[in-house]
């Protein structure tokens, strides 16, 4: 945590170092820094990245409509997550719930497998709410809760755009292969990550 | 000079701000705010290295949120460059930062190019009269290709006087060009009625013209502003030539946002009610009506 | 907005933002300003804050998706409520509500922007008068450095304007899907941020 404001502050400090001039004079520098640290944080963890890259890789693989439904409903169940985390409901085996669903999500790409459109939205939601939970609450001491909530939905949403773009290669054979490549290795991750959480 | 920490409207962030005004050679007001929290005054003064020395000393002022802090220092010989302004207190929150700012004795020339380039974009925003000119002239512009002269036409004019003011060639007493120029701004209000009833003038037929020839006043303007800045010896054509891209950027930019609005709300389909329809004619003739009186009588009473 | 942190750590939070850029500016630039006068100043200051122009965004992007009449009526009610509310807020001063309630406009349009229901016109054109009041008085009464707090309010409302219109226009020109999957994307973000920062204000 210390590290992070520290780093933060650097960055902040190195910012307006370059930005001379009248007309960015302005620019809110508190914010810059709290969105970055926000921005930064859904990146940092490598076992978010690969599920959420899963999650677009699936959307894409699932085709529409969870290919559009997956990118405007998932920010809000993970924001759900992140509330639950602020207010204080307990929630126990988060990091195992996270490595679960990167597991989860990989086979399911790996696989190719199309289930219900209902038990599909379960599985991702169920990671949405323990994604939200793990990082959404994590405010770097002196940032802007706004500013901070801003950077980690946006790169959030950014890391599903990446899955959905590599599933779009889905559409032709070799693609196919790919994608679902891709989804093992996110499987493999998610496994690594589990068993640390476990053990 | 200024030296400034930038301000965000974020409620948690209070940041602190300094500015530094040259009022003569060597003397300079010193404008120092620092954020209170609950009343408590955050831990940071100002600490000048030798040989600056207060001639004031600091009186303060108390603000909601702040304490504004202003002094006039003074420096015995050529004014603050390489002088180093230190921030106690800084030092023992933010390590790896740089708890001081150096007026560097010699400043590149990237610096100075963004110094002059800043302020005119700086000075065309300010220029509320030259924004509701290059205003008028869009809502008398009625194609593309015309748009196109017009905005090329007042640029090239008002960068030709800029220069030829700047270089010192001629000379405009500034009292009578500022009423010319809020003339300028009225006289395309009774154009744009024209325009909206749909009859015609040489200046609806040729409004390039009518730019380049006010465009010509303009850049008097512009230039009393590049000399009110102060400009480097020995390399003024570099910083004219900066300070001028500057003003062709921020105007663009208005034209560019101007012409955005337009066409949203053209396909929104929002029109002025009725009867209010030569509300934009009114509003830039009346303004400019406002201006030229305001600047006659300053002009004659500045003569009395 | 945690009222129980340390002052110090606002302390560190101030610090945070302390940086020093070198610019130029003439004898009239003052304090707490974009050095551009009152009228850039309050649209600076607008402009800054994502409390207040999330909201506008995710209205926006909700009457362009519903259609002409809708994008009309919420460039028409929005900054006509906000110019007055803003003048209402500077005669007044601020409220002193709980922080919380900033996060309701966002979750409500964002939500709406992300679901795009299809409503009645006169509901578009009811949450952009709430919308303009809320979001007018907050910033109308919101102390600053601006000398001339009318002005202020206009720069507000001008930015308010040109905002609505010119994200309601692009929303309503999208006929491509992805694009207006975009676009409410765009409201189910705003609408993440909102829960999130109730539940800050809520901790």
């Amino acid at each position: 945590m210390k590290g992070t404001l520290v780093r933060s502050i650097g960055l902040v400090v190195a910012l307006l170092l370059s930005s001379a001039g009248i007309a960015e004079a302005h620019v809110g520098t508190g914010g810059s820094s709290g969105f970055l640290s926000g921005f930064l944080h859904p990146i940092m963890g490598l076992d978010h990245v690969v599920a959420m890259v899963a999650v677009g890789l699936w959307g894409a693989q699932l085709g529409k409509p969870a290919i559009w439904l997956l990118p405007v409903t998932f920010p809000l169940v993970m924001a759900l997550g992140g509330f639950l985390g602020l207010v204080g409901v307990p929630m126990p085996g988060v990091e195992i719930g996270i490595a679960l669903s990167g597991v989860l999500l990989g086979a399911a790409v790996l696989t190719e497998s199309r289930p219900p459109m209902i038990a599909a939205a379960i599985l991702v939601g169920l990671f949405a709410i323990f994604h939200g939970y793990a990082h959404g609450a994590e405010l770097p001491l002196g940032e802007n809760a706004l500013f901070f909530s801003l950077g980690f939905v946006v790169g959030t949403g950014l890391l599903h755009a990446v899955g959905i773009v590599i599933g779009l290669l889905y559409q032709w054979p070799w693609g196919k292969v790919t994608v679902r490549v891709a989804g093992g290795a996110v499987g493999v991750v998610g496994a690594v990550f589990l068993w640390n959480a476990i053990a | 000079m200024v030296s400034l920490v930038s301000h965000a409207g974020a409620h948690e962030i209070r940041p602190a701000y300094l500015q530094i005004d040259q009022s003569s050679p060597g003397r300079y007001t010193v404008t120092w705010r620092t954020p209170t929290l609950s009343g408590m005054r955050l831990p940071v003064a100002l600490r000048f290295s030798e040989p600056v020395r207060n001639v004031t000393e600091p009186a303060e002022r108390n603000l909601p949120d702040s304490i504004v802090e202003t002094r006039i220092i003074e420096t015995p010989d050529v004014g603050l460059s390489g002088k180093r302004i230190e921030f106690v207190g800084l030092q023992a929150t933010v390590k790896p930062s740089q708890p001081w700012i150096e007026f560097s004795a010699n400043p590149g020339p990237f610096a100075a190019a963004r110094v002059y380039f800043a302020s005119g974009v700086h000075h065309i925003l300010m220029g509320l009269d030259h924004l509701l000119f290059v205003l008028g002239l869009l809502f008398i512009v009625r194609s593309r290709w015309m748009l196109f002269k017009t905005i090329t036409a007042f640029t090239v004019a008002h960068s030709i006087t800029l220069a030829v003011a700047t270089l010192g060639e001629v000379e405009i007493p500034a009292l009578p060009l500022n009423a010319m120029i809020a003339l300028s701004i009225m006289f395309l209000g009774p154009e744009i009625v024209r325009v909206w009833r749909g009859q015609t003038s040489f200046t609806i037929r040729h409004p390039w013209i009518v730019a380049f020839a006010f465009g010509l006043l303009h850049g008097f303007g512009f230039a009393s502003g590049l000399t009110a800045l102060g400009l480097p010896q020995g390399d003024i054509p570099f910083a004219l030539l900066m300070f001028n891209l500057g003003v062709e950027a921020g105007q663009l930019a208005f034209v560019g946002l101007v012409l955005l609005l337009f066409a949203a709300l053209k396909s929104i389909e929002v029109r002025l009610p009725r009867g209010m329809e030569l509300l934009p004619a009114y509003l830039v003739g009346g303004l400019g009506a406002y201006w030229t009186i305001d600047r006659v009588v300053a002009m004659l009473g500045g003569l009395a | 907005m945690t009222a129980h942190a340390a002052p110090r750590s606002h302390w560190v939070a101030a610090m945070a933002t302390l940086g020093f850029t070198a610019v130029p500016a003439d004898a009239s630039a003052h304090l707490m300003t974009t050095g551009l006068g009152p009228l850039f100043d309050g649209a600076a200051h607008f402009a800054m804050s994502p409390e207040a122009m999330l909201p506008v965004v995710a209205l926006a992007i909700f009457a362009g998706l519903n259609g002409v009449a809708h994008a009309r009526a919420a460039v028409q009610f929005l900054p006509a409520t906000w110019l007055l509310s803003g003048f209402l807020g500077l005669l007044v001063g601020p409220l002193g509500i709980s922080g919380a309630y900033e996060s309701v406009p966002l979750i409500v349009l964002g939500s709406l922007a992300a679901a795009n229901p299809s409503v009645p016109v006169w509901g578009t054109a009811s949450l952009s008068i709430l919308l303009g009041i809320a979001g007018g008085y907050g910033l109308g009464s919101e102390p600053s450095g601006a000398r001339d707090g009318t002005l202020a309010v206009l720069g507000a409302t001008l930015v308010a304007f040109v905002l609505v219109a010119l994200v309601a226009a692009a929303v309503l020109k999208a006929r491509w899907d992805w694009t207006r999957i975009t676009a409410r994307v765009v409201g189910s973000w705003t609408a993440a941020c909102g829960v999130l920062l109730l539940g800050w204000a809520l901790r």
